[in-house]
């Protein structure tokens, strides 16, 4: 095997040993409601990458705000509104969903966010699907 | 001596193909415990000089774990006592295993000794 070709191989793993920071990334939601006949998958932008975090030493010595975690979160966000196709007269068939600008990372606020560790596995279509067209 | 050119222009198409497939390997790897470009180390034990003496190192777990926020699906809103629009899936990197020290003054600190991205519990403002 020739040097520059294990040479090669060699910078490629070491390339790859960091990871992507937190940045805006393409991400698909399903919504749909009870009334309406179908499920509309929306082509949107959430928040997503990796953060630094450290875990101190000396847990009991600290105050809780030096004990400080970032997460990916949004930094600028606008709404957008979808309509959900086959919905009955008497439903609001619009469904309105936060699109990212730009990410940070920071803190997770809880004024508007549901801060949670486990995947939420609850986005899906049960009803046929509809793209978005925006 | 044609032979010997063809050789070497297969040698040279060979390392571009290798390297080409690598770096496609890495644009195209999952966010989730994968690492793609550089910027944000992996999370593992590094040196805290601050507690550390000569002979004596103590280690923190220090590095970067996958986070996301997102619009929170219409289900899980509906089960929410206070709905809230977002819903933030996070890891930080802590200590999967450490050993308890004692310093001077009988002041206690953890020595960590494995690290691993798992719940985060300082992240909430």
């Amino acid at each position: 095997m020739s040097p520059f070709f294990v040479m090669s191989l060699l910078f490629g793993l070491a390339f790859g040993q960091t990871a992507s920071l937190c940045a805006p990334s393409e991400y698909t939601i399903h919504v749909e409601k009870r009334e309406c006949a179908y499920c509309l998958a929306i082509n949107t932008t959430i928040c997503a990458g990796f953060c630094m975090t450290r875990d101190s030493n000396g847990k009991k010595l600290l105050l809780k705000s030096a004990l400080s975690q970032n997460v990916c979160t949004y930094k600028e966000m606008l709404y957008q509104t979808a309509l959900i196709p086959g919905c009955p007269h008497h439903t609001i068939p619009y469904y309105s969903y936060p699109v990212a600008v730009s990410c940070k990372c920071g803190k997770c606020n809880t004024d508007y966010s549901d801060c949670v560790h486990e995947k939420v596995r609850t986005n899906y279509c049960t009803k046929p699907q509809k793209l978005c067209n925006m | 001596m044609p032979r010997q050119i063809m050789d070497s222009y297969g040698k040279y198409a060979a390392v571009t193909l290798t390297i080409l497939s690598v770096f496609l390997h890495l644009l195209h790897a999952f966010p989730d415990g994968e690492f793609l470009m550089q910027g944000c180390p992996e999370c593992k034990l590094g040196e805290n000089r601050f507690f550390s003496k000569p002979g004596a190192p103590i280690y923190q777990c220090t590095g970067c774990c996958f986070s996301r926020a997102y619009p929170t699906p219409m289900r899980s809103k509906k089960t929410m006592l206070v709905p809230k629009n977002i819903t933030s899936e996070a890891t930080c990197c802590v200590a999967k295993a450490f050993t308890k020290i004692t310093l001077k003054d009988n002041v206690k600190i953890e020595n960590h000794t494995d690290c691993h991205c798992s719940t985060c519990y300082y992240h909430k403002s």
